[in-house]
């Protein structure tokens, strides 16, 4: 059975003025353990089409089904309960709580869950070792750079045990050293770990480090490739 | 706790602004407790001069001479009540009085006058008349037939001390008798109806024009000890006075309730606009915080952080707020409260109208403990108002929204 699994998605915007198209009858598969990259010019519709996938809006029609559960009728607050325990998710910027360090962000989230503060705090340091940031455990992301910022928020994703990590655009803030350091770190982490990734990007650094390329056109599939 | 955590840490991200609002509610709360103690402490001081210097705590008179005031219906049972008063530790003090009304008249002037028949000593006591003498004393000085008479009576009369007035009304038999006294006093009291309205005379002097034997009177007034015990001794008294009537400070002015709740109501009016203006404050700070943290609280809402959650975050920042400011509010008000206690607020400046109002010219500002904690309750009330709105902002943040404006 496929993590995520798109049938027949659209999402139009402004239904009743002049309406936009932003995602036009998508089908796609994505199995356990891929890295997948959606690509595509800007205003192809790659953040519509994660934000639908991610549970952060619902789709005009067709279904969204996530391990086996559709969630593309949920209402809101389903949608974030959802979020919280079956999707990682690392954004362009404003990823983590200013006034909280590195560990308590990535602590943070387990504890949405939940999670016995002894485990918590455990995962948390192991995942902050892993994305190499062991030593900047107690700093705040303002005391942190960009790249650095963005592995904490790859470590907080990875914390609460999601199905797949969405990013979209992770790698937009940073310039190309700390993109490729991240790409390869969260190539690392998904080989290791089994985890699946699935990010939007226009940056062919990032496209390159992909095993499998999507291309959107105007909201449509235009091209899937494998590597 | 961790939100607590995280709500304490982003109160103090902006910390101008979260300190503006802190010193803010902290004058807030020092300022209505200031008030209501001022409020407090003027009302209180009216009333205790109507007590002690007019209506003092219970009052008996025989039931007819209420009526229509003729000075033939003189106190029933007089030498029982005399007993049971000498004996009632209870009381503080109390005065036989002689009351008629009539008319004063000098040599250019005339006036209706209530005439007040004495014993000195006891009087004294009572309403202590000789602390409002400013000229003479309390009928002393003078061989024969002293009167008392108020600052505003006396030049209305245009009499000085050792002046002589002449005295007209009717004794007991309702024919008209005069007699003339000199001025041994002159007073100026908090009392209007004193300074206006009144004569003190002895009462061996005024029984014989008014024909009335001995241990004959037309007023008990005392004063108890404490507030507390007036109603019981008014009860006890009323059963053994037959045809009097022993009425309290409640039935003789009702205006004075009718004023302490009122002086609520407007305590109640200016602790509203306080609280207000207080409420405005924080929340359009509180409203600043949140729409400065749109992207972040999108986020947050974005990797599966609840509604209520958010809700709680915002409305644990807000409290903090006010919590923070309320009890340096309240230290301070308690503090200046009793720093003026001791010495009071001089408004002698200001005191002409407030003589005639009948208020002292020091005030002191009196709280009492129940009072502090509604100023508690009240902030409590309205930190939680002033959290609801902004926090509801909070959770109307579209995530997709807040994400995308970056
Ligand atoms: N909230 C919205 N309302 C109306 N149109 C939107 C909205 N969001 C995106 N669009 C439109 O949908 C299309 C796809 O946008 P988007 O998904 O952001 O593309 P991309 O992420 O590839 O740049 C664009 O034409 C954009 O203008
Ligand atoms: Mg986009």
């Amino acid at each position: 059975m496929s993590v995520i699994s798109i049938k027949e998605v659209s999402k139009i915007y402004n239904p009743d003025k002049i309406p936009v198209k932003a995602v036009d009858k998508v089908d796609l598969e994505i199995e356990k353990g891929e890295f997948t990259a959606i690509v595509g010019p800007s205003g192809s519709g790659k953040s519509t089409f994660l934000n639908i996938v991610g549970g952060l809006d619902n789709p005009s029609s067709g279904a969204v089904v996530i391990d086996g559960v559709d969630i593309s009728t949920f209402k809101e607050s389903a949608l974030i309960d959802f979020r919280l325990n079956n999707i990682g998710f690392v954004f362009q910027s404003y990823n983590l709580i200013p006034v909280l360090s590195s560990l308590e962000n990535v602590e943070f989230i387990m504890l949405m869950q939940k999670i016995p503060k002894e485990q918590r705090h455990a995962r948390a340091i192991e995942l902050l070792k892993e994305v190499g940031l062991e030593k900047h455990l107690d700093r705040k992301p303002s005391e942190l750079s960009g790249g650095q910022q963005q592995r904490v928020a790859v470590a907080r994703a990875l914390a609460s045990r999601p199905k797949f990590i969405l990013a979209d655009e992770p790698t937009a803030n940073l310039d190309s050293h700390s993109t490729e350091n991240l790409m390869g770190m969260m190539a690392d982490i998904n080989k290791k770990e089994e985890a699946t990734f699935l990010f939007a990007t226009h940056d062919q650094r990032v496209i390159d480090k992909a095993r499998r390329v999507v291309t959107l056109e105007d909201g449509r599939i235009v091209k899937d490739e494998k590597r | 706790m961790v939100l607590l955590k995280v709500a304490w840490r982003n109160v103090w991200r902006n910390k101008t602004r979260s300190g503006v609002v802190v010193v803010a509610v902290m004058l807030g709360v020092w300022s209505l407790i200031f008030a209501l103690a001022f409020m407090n402490g003027f009302f209180k001081s009216y009333l205790s001069n109507a007590i002690n210097k007019d209506f003092s705590h219970v009052q008996i008179h025989s039931k007819a001479f209420l009526k229509d005031g003729e000075v033939g219906f003189v106190l029933d049972n007089f030498q029982e009540i005399k007993k049971a008063l000498e004996g009632d530790k209870t009381i503080a003090s109390y005065s036989y009085r002689l009351k008629t009304n009539g008319m004063i008249a000098s040599a250019k002037a005339a006036r209706g006058v209530d005439i007040l028949g004495v014993d000195t000593i006891r009087e004294d006591q009572l309403t202590r008349v000789q602390s409002d003498i400013v000229e003479g004393n309390f009928l002393g000085g003078i061989k024969r037939n002293p009167i008392v008479i108020g600052r505003d009576l006396a030049n209305k009369l245009k009499v000085k001390i050792r002046s002589k007035v002449v005295l007209t009304f009717r004794d007991k038999d309702g024919e008209l008798v005069a007699a003339s006294f000199r001025v041994a006093g002159i007073m100026e009291s908090v009392s209007v109806k004193k300074n206006e309205l009144t004569a003190y005379v002895l009462d061996k002097d005024v029984r014989n024009l008014l024909k009335l034997g001995p241990e004959e009177f037309h007023e008990i007034a005392l004063l108890c000890k404490e507030e507390e015990t007036v109603e019981t001794l008014r009860t006890a008294l009323q059963q053994i006075s037959g045809n009097n009537e022993v009425a309290s400070w409640r039935t003789l002015a009702p205006e004075l309730e009718v004023m302490q709740s009122q002086s609520k109501i407007s305590l109640g009016i200016i602790v509203g606009i306080i609280m207000l203006a207080l409420c405005f404050g924080i929340i359009n700070t509180m409203l600043m915080a949140v729409l400065e943290r749109f992207k972040e609280i999108g986020m947050l809402m974005a990797i599966g952080m609840k509604k209520s959650n958010v809700f709680a975050m915002i409305v644990y920042e807000t409290m903090m707020l006010s919590i923070i400011g309320g009890p340096f509010g309240l230290f301070l008000g308690w503090a200046s409260n009793t720093a003026l206690k001791e010495k009071g607020i001089d408004l002698s400046s200001y005191s002409d109208g407030l003589d005639k109002m009948g208020i002292d010219s020091i005030l002191r500002p009196s709280l009492e403990q129940s009072d502090y904690m509604f100023v508690v309750f009240s902030v409590m009330i309205m930190a939680v108002l002033a959290a609801i709105f902004p926090a509801r902002r909070a959770i109307k943040l579209d995530p997709i929204e807040a994400l995308h404006k970056i």
